[in-house]
Formats: C-alpha cells, structure tokens, sequence
C-alpha cells in the first residue's frame, strides 16, 4: 500500500463547516496521515474551481485516490466522481466525508466537532485506499412499453409514446378504457364536458396501431430489469408473455366507501348518494330523488372519509372544486332550489378554481363550515310536518351556532383512496406504499414520477389524489422519460453489485430468501448462487447474509468497512504515528 | 336549541339594501378594522354568519347592528367586495321592520307604491277636511295645532312604546340576558344622555363633521318639534320664541339640504345606496323645515291669508310625516340606536355576572 497516493481536501462551505470545524487545522494534521500525498482546504469544493483544483492536483502530484471531506455524498458524490473521471482516474477510487450533516450542523462544541471531523477523514482515508476501480455497464432498452391502467393517465402516456412510433402495450382490468375520468359529467373549473375530451381520446387508443389495449387483464408475473422486462398477463384466463422495457403504472384510484360513516346514513336513507351516483345523475340529465321528484334543498357534504384521523388522513384534493361544480350545475337546472355545502376547508388549490369558488359563493348556495375534529353532520330522517326529507344537523364554526338543514339529496363527497389490488401490482413491479398506500415515488420534489426500481414510473391518482391536468402532466413527463430512455438505446446500471465467488458458495440459498429485488438465482447445474448485477442495487443484504462468506458487495467489500471502522477509532493522531 | 338554515331569509334580506356580503369568506379583516367593535361585541362579521345562514332567531335578538355608526372602514378593507357596512344598514331596516308589530312598516320598506298611495291618501285627507273648513286658513290651523298634539301621543303609545317593548324582548327575554337589576339603573342615565347627543360615534374615527351635522339637525328638529307644538309658534306673540323658532327651522332646513347633497354626491361609504325609505325620511323632513319656516315668515309679512295654500302643504307634510313616516320608517332609528345600546350593556353586564367575559 505504500505506493499509494491520496489527495485530501477539506471543504468550508462558507461558514456551514467552518463556523464549527477549524477546517484549515484539520488539513493541516490529516495531512500527517500514512499515504495522504496532500491535503488542502477550500471555501467551495464543489465550485468549479474547486473541481479544477482536484482535476490539477491529481495531475500534478500524480494522485491516485481522492477523499473529499464536505456535505453528504448524497448532494455532491457524483459530482466529484465526474471531477475524477476528467483527471482521468476511475470514479470508484473516491470518498466523502460527511463533515456538514454528521459534524458542523449537529455540534456546538468546536473542538470536539474538529476531532470528529479528523476522525471521520482518517476513517475515509484508510477506505479509499482498499478501493477497487469498477467499470460501468450499460444494457440495451427494449423500445415498447408496458402501461399498467387504462385510466386517462393511462392513454395520455400511452398515445405519447405510441405517437412517436414506439410500441405500447396497454393492460386495462376492465372491458373499457377512460377510468374514473370517463365517468365524469363537466369538469371543473371551466365546466368543459369530460366525455367530448376524453372518448376521441379512448377512441384514438384503441385505433392506434401502435398500442395493444388488452382488456379484462391484469399483470401476473414480471421479471427482468430496466430495459428488459418480461411480463405475464392474465386475459380472460388466458397468458400472454409480453417483453418490453419500461413500464408505467397508472393503476388510478378507487372511491371511499361511505357506509362506514354511521353519521351520515349512506344505504339508509335512498336519497343519501355518493359523489359518483351524483355524476351518473347529471349525465342522464335529471337531478331527481329516489321517488322521482325535484329536489328543493340539495346539501352537499364535502370531506367525506378525508382529512379524517379515522378514514384518510390526507386531502383527496378534487372533492371541494367537485363540489363547487356541482353547486353551478344543480344552480343552473334547478334555479329555485337551494343548496347548501357543509365544508371543513375550501381548497381551492389549482388555475381557476379560486375563481369557481368566487362565482359559487354569488350563487343560490349556503356555504356551512365545521370542525371534523369536533364532530361531523349527522343526517336524521325529518318530522312528518316537514315539507323535505331529511335534516342535517350540524355546529357551525364560524357562527358558532347549531344548526339544522332542510335536504332532499344529499351528495356526499367521497374521497380517493388506493386501488384493492394496489399492493399486489407494486410488489409484482417492484414499488412501495406510502402511509396512505400510495405508490412512492423516486423523489417527492426532485423526481416525482419516476420509482426506486428502474424503468417503473408512476402516474396518476395511484401516486396521490390528482386531478386531470395534472395527472395528464405527470403521465407525459413519464413518457417523455421513457422515450428518453428508448432513444438512447442503453442505460447504465448500478455497478455497486454483490459478487458470488463461486468456490466458497455452499448452495444454501440463503441470499435468495433474502434478497429485496429478485436478483439473486440460483445455477442448478453448478449448484452456486447466481447475481444478475442488473438487477441488483448493491444493498448488502446477501453479503451480510451469506454464512460462508461467498458474497462480496462490490465497493462494500468487508476490507473496505473494517478498514474505515479503524480509521475511525483512531484515538489521536500523535497515537497513530507512534 | 338548534336553529334551521333559512336560504329565504337572504332573498328577504336583499330587498333591504345591498346584497353584495354574500360573497364574505369570513376572513375577519372587517372586525378587526372596526373602531367599535370591543371584546364584549364582536362585529360585523358574526352578524354577517347569521344573515348568509338566515339564522333569523339570532338576528333578530342582535343589537350589534344598531351599535354600527357606517363609518365604512370594513366595507373599504373587505378583500371580497363583500360591503358588510351595508349589510349591517339593510339589517337595522329589517329589524325596524321586525320590532314595529303592525306590519305597516314592512310594507312600506319592502313597496314603495303603498308608501307613495299612503302620502297620498293622507295629503287628500288633509285637502277633505280643509274643505270642510271653507278654507278658513285660522279653522285649519286650530285644527292643525292639536291634530299634532294627539299625533304626537297616539303615535308614542300605540306604536313607538310597543315596538319598543318589541325590541326588549327580542333583545333581552329571547337572548335570555340575566343582567343584574342594578344594570338596568345604571344604564337608563346613559341611554338618555347618549339618546340626545350619539357620543359613541367619537369612538370612530372621521366622523366629527358627519356627527355634528346629524346633532344639529336632531337638536334642531327636536326644538322646532317643543316650539311648534308645545309654544305655539305659529300663534305666539312672543318675540324670542319667534326668533328661537326661525333659528331651529332654519337648523333644519339647511342642514338637511346639506345631508341630501351629500346622499346624491355618494361621496361616502354610507351614501353610496340609498333605500327609498332614507330618501322620505331626510327629504320631508327638509320639507318640515322650510315650510315651517316660510309659514311663519308669512305670518310675520301678512301674506298667509292670502296663500292659504301654503299652510295646508304645511300641514299635509308634518301629518304625513307624524302618521306614517315617524312611526313606520326610519325616524325609530332615533329611538332603536339608544336603546340597543341600552341592551348592549346589559347583556355585557348578564355575561360579565355569568363569569363568561
């Protein structure tokens, strides 16, 4: 290991390090370390100059590993990986030091936050030496794609990607496509029709002669990895293999179920409907109660099974402009009619909803807010003196006052909720559930459609509630990621993979019990466990797994860890040199 | 006891004056920006709840309209165009419609024809009978001098004093206040105080000019009404009180013309809708003035025999004024304003005894 030479540079980041490390000692004593050929400090590492300063140095001192210590390798690996590169040295011979997020941020004492940082370097350092260079991979894409939902997500992504020529397979539960979208009277805010935008579109999907709509199916079986997906589909109990090499899932949304709710008597009362049954009312063209006659007093209950510690904790963020619409439309056909909306919040979040609610409120509309934490509306059947059917009762926040309201019909805005089989498809794909059983997506802000597993996107209500403007947005950013990705022709794999040294394997298939991502098979003929490295993500399970020892995570090997645990607990430097 | 959502009552309440608080989201920027709003009252906003629920029991057991002097900070501040000055305007014509129990006042507020068939019907009733008198101008002005002596009483006791009994018991027995008796004392010496001279409206700001125009007209009004009916002005020998007499119907005349100027320019947040009612209201009782005081001035220059025409216009304008517009139209504001006070602090008094303040 002697001939090894190790460039160190020690970032301020502005203050953020150096107000609580002394950054320029630091240097100074790592620099005293066995191998470390220099050691410098620097405002900005991860400025150009900074960059040019690494890429000079390696040149000139003739550096053979790096250890940058900064921030977390989160924010800035790659770009000193890249820094590497362009000096000419593999990418895999560096390492960070987490000197901001472990150290400056956390401490108050500065001595003890400059000993941590020392610490933290020498343990880098006595890593980076026992670094292997690795070389990247790239496989080739399979140019069609898997579309998981026929719902407006669904055939937006796939009439994008069929568009420009590639080949799409779209596999759609039920007998139709346009999900819960097609389901729809107007649209808010504009109160366009939902039908004349979205049957052209259901109609140019089935045509397309690019697009394979297979109905009554659903995903059996997936394997492979980004670009080379095999899929099994279940038609009418039939199998079909299909291979592609991406996939979109755009399983949708299923509505909440509001029999649970005993306040509000859905399935006891007949003219106590859910938002769904309303929108099936206005696209027959009659608002009519059960017996067959015009309602007078038309309540509408928003947040029902949302926003609610016992149901849904989350917004199903459509209910409330929902509603707004449902108050223009009952206001134009029926205009002596007198309809009240009992809210918890009015969220009028998107471009012109602010504005529907506005034109609402100067409508024939009675706005009544509570409090769900206090207690929501109950419905009770009214007195036979009555001239309507049924009463809510209610305690109206911002009056203060209880408070009865006459109805006829009663819609009840039912919130979104996951898919039934929601949990199923993510785990045959590969993606998880968030607290809300959403699928979760790679990053919420910076990359909110793609997934963890590579070549999986999410669109649509099945990663949040989502109205159609927005889940269209989403399910044409996947496609333009995936026609990205088919453009190019090939994608870079993690290289970080697990390793089976084939003499020591015993053939327990232990790692396969316990491998997260299906990378793990095992060679009947040799007996031995086989890694296929696409589809690994390197997290070590199997290594540490392994009884005997075979398995290697690649830049995680046990060398690598001991070694920097060492470095760590060095108790002092003076210690170290003696 | 619950109450039940009434969406009739905001239709009702529109034909009041302006329906633009509909549109209130209840953000509490104009309670905030009140002057008079304390503690113990909070409004508009509140009151602006129970219109837009058509909460009627509550409404009408509330006084906080009445306390409103419509300065108009909350209707300029309102970020919804929603005009809550305006809504506590209409309601006090709704509640003066409420309080009065004949029903005579709702009709007028809510119909102007019946109101203009009533002037009239009464203005022919005054022509009758001063035919009967051959129009002998000194029969008619006998006549005259103790038909505005019975007005005064019948009005008071058969309509005012009941409303006013009303408006308790709205007010006060429905709103179940439990204010200690010693309340009712302490607060009767302010109400006669505050009847006469409206101190509270110093609590707002930019309202010195209007209160003092409005002090001089009522003051002006209320001397004119003693030195008319009580000193015999038209009949008086007596130098000073001639002189006090074309002082008052000068005061009132000319401040009211100046008050109607101002309803027409809209130069305030209080003039920009004016309801019939307030036209009548301020328009006979500019007339009241000046025909007063020309009546007088004729008598003093000797040419009344002559233009016997003049007294009976006279006349037919206070007759119509003390039998329809005093008790059925905005004059009762005069009575309501103190009063709701009056209860106001009462009820502060019933909660602050309840420990609920």
């Amino acid at each position: 290991m002697e001939e090894t030479r190790i460039g160190v540079y020690v970032c301020w980041c502005g203050t953020n390090i150096a107000k609580m490390v002394d950054v320029e000692d630091v240097a100074k004593e790592v620099a005293k370390l066995p191998n470390v050929a220099i050691a410098k400090d620097y405002k900005y590492m991860c400025s150009d100059p900074g960059q040019d300063l690494i890429v000079q140095d390696i040149k000139e001192h003739k550096l053979d590993r790096i250890v940058v210590s900064a921030c977390s390798p989160r924010i800035h690996e790659l770009t000193f990986r890249k820094a590497l590169e362009n000096a000419g040295l593999n990418p895999y011979m560096f390492e960070m030091a987490n000197i901001r997020e472990h150290d400056s941020w956390v401490h108050t004492d500065r001595a003890e936050a400059t000993a941590k940082a020392k610490a933290l370097i020498s343990g880098a350092i006595n890593r980076v030496k026992w670094h292997e260079s690795l070389e990247k991979r790239s496989v080739d894409v399979h140019p069609a794609t898997l579309i998981i939902g026929g719902g407006i997500s669904g055939i937006s992504a796939a009439i994008e990607i069929a568009d420009s020529g590639k080949k799409v397979f779209l596999i759609e539960k039920t007998d139709v496509l346009g999900g819960a979208a097609a389901k729809l009277d107007l649209t808010f805010p504009y109160m366009y029709s939902a039908q004349q935008m979205i049957q052209p579109k259901i109609k140019k999907t089935n045509n397309h002669e690019n697009i394979e709509v297979l109905f009554n199916s659903e995903l059996k079986d997936l394997s492979g990895y980004i670009g080379n997906f095999e899929a099994e589909v279940n038609q009418n109990g039939k199998e079909i293999k299909i291979e592609f090499g991406n996939i979109i899932v755009a399983t949708g949304l299923k509505s909440f179920d509001p029999s649970v709710i005993d306040n509000y008597g859905y399935g006891k009362f007949s003219n106590v409907v859910t938002s769904l049954e309303f929108e099936e009312m206005l696209l027959s063209g009659n608002i009519l109660t059960k017996e067959g006659r015009e309602p007078e007093h038309i309540a509408i209950i928003h947040c029902v099974g949302s926003r609610n510690q016992d149901f849904h904790e989350y917004c199903s963020r459509n209910c409330c402009m929902t509603a707004l619409k449902y108050s223009n439309q009952i206001s134009s056909a029926l205009p002596n009619s007198n309809i009240y909306q009992a809210y918890a919040d009015m969220r009028a979040f998107g471009k012109g909803c602010e504005e529907l609610y506005t034109k609402t409120s100067r409508k024939n509309v009675i706005f009544l807010m509570f409090d769900q934490k206090k207690g929501m509306p109950t419905i009770k059947k009214a007195s036979l003196k009555d001239n309507f059917e049924m009463l809510i009762e209610m305690d109206e926040k911002l009056s203060g006052e209880s408070v009865e309201v006459p109805a006829d019909l009663v819609i009840l805005m039912v919130g979104v909720e996951k898919q039934e089989k929601a949990k199923e498809i993510g785990q045959t794909v590969g993606i998880s559930l968030c607290g809300n059983s959403f699928y979760i997506e790679k990053h919420p802000k910076l990359d909110p459609v793609a997934t963890t597993t590579d070549g999986v996107y999410v669109v649509g209500s099945c990663q949040s509630p989502k109205d159609i403007p927005d889940s269209i947005s989403q399910a044409n950013a996947a496609a333009a990621r995936i026609l990205a990705t088919i453009n190019k022709g090939s994608v870079t794999v993690e290289v970080t993979t697990a390793e089976v040294n084939e003499d020591m394997c015993c053939g327990c298939q232990t790692c396969i019990s316990v491998c997260p991502y299906t990378a793990i098979s095992f060679d009947e003929e040799k007996k031995v466990s086989i890694v296929n490295e696409v589809l690994c993500k390197g997290c070590g399970t199997c290594g540490s797994a392994c009884p005997t020892g075979a398995i290697k995570s690649k830049h995680f090997t046990d060398q690598q860890i001991l070694s920097q645990i060492e470095g760590l607990m060095f108790k002092s430097f003076e210690l170290q040199e003696v | 006891m619950s109450q039940r959502v009434n969406p009739n009552l905001k239709k009702d309440l529109s034909k009041y004056g302006s329906k633009d608080w509909n549109e209130c989201f209840h953000c509490g920027n104009c309670t905030a920006i009140c002057q008079l709003t304390e503690n113990e009252s909070l409004f508009p906003r509140k009151t602006i709840r129970q219109a837009q629920m058509g909460l009627k029991d509550s409404l009408i057991s509330n006084v906080d309209p009445w306390l409103c002097y419509y300065c108009g900070d909350c209707s300029e501040s309102c970020p919804r165009d929603a005009n809550p000055g305006e809504l506590m305007m209409a309601l006090r014509r709704w509640q003066t419609v409420k309080y009065e129990w004949t029903g005579l006042a709702g009709l007028f507020y809510k119909s102007l024809a019946s109101l203009i068939i009533a002037l009239v019907l009464v203005a022919i009733a005054i022509f009758a009978i001063a035919y009967t008198k051959d129009f002998n101008h000194e029969a008619l002005m006998h006549f005259g001098h103790s038909l505005e002596f019975w007005l005064i009483i019948c009005v008071f006791s058969i309509i005012l004093v009941p409303n006013l009994i009303r408006m308790f018991y709205f007010t006060v027995i429905k709103a179940k206040v439990k204010a200690p008796f010693g309340s009712y004392i302490s607060g009767f010496f302010f109400l006669i105080g505050h009847m006469f001279t409206q101190i509270r409206t110093f609590k707002c700001d930019k309202q010195t000019t209007r209160w003092l125009a409005h002090f001089l007209v009522v003051s002006g009004y209320l001397s004119l009404l003693v030195i008319t009916v009580f000193l015999n002005w038209f009949g008086t020998e007596n130098q000073l009180i001639i002189n006090l007499g074309y002082i008052t119907g000068g005061l009132v005349f000319i401040f009211t013309f100046i008050l109607i100027i101002s309803r027409l320019s809209k130069n305030r947040e209080l003039n920009k809708y004016s309801h019939s009612t307030d036209w009548f209201f301020i328009i006979w009782l500019f007339l009241m003035g000046l025909t007063a005081f020309l009546v007088r001035l004729f008598i003093d220059i000797d040419m009344l025999t002559n233009n016997f025409w003049l007294y009976m216009i006279h006349l037919m304008i206070i007759t119509q004024w003390g039998l329809l517009l005093v008790p059925f139209g905005k004059w009762t504001h005069f009575l309501y304003r103190s009063f709701a006070v009056y209860f106001s602090n009462l009820k502060i008094a019933g909660l602050k005894k309840q420990g609920k303040l």
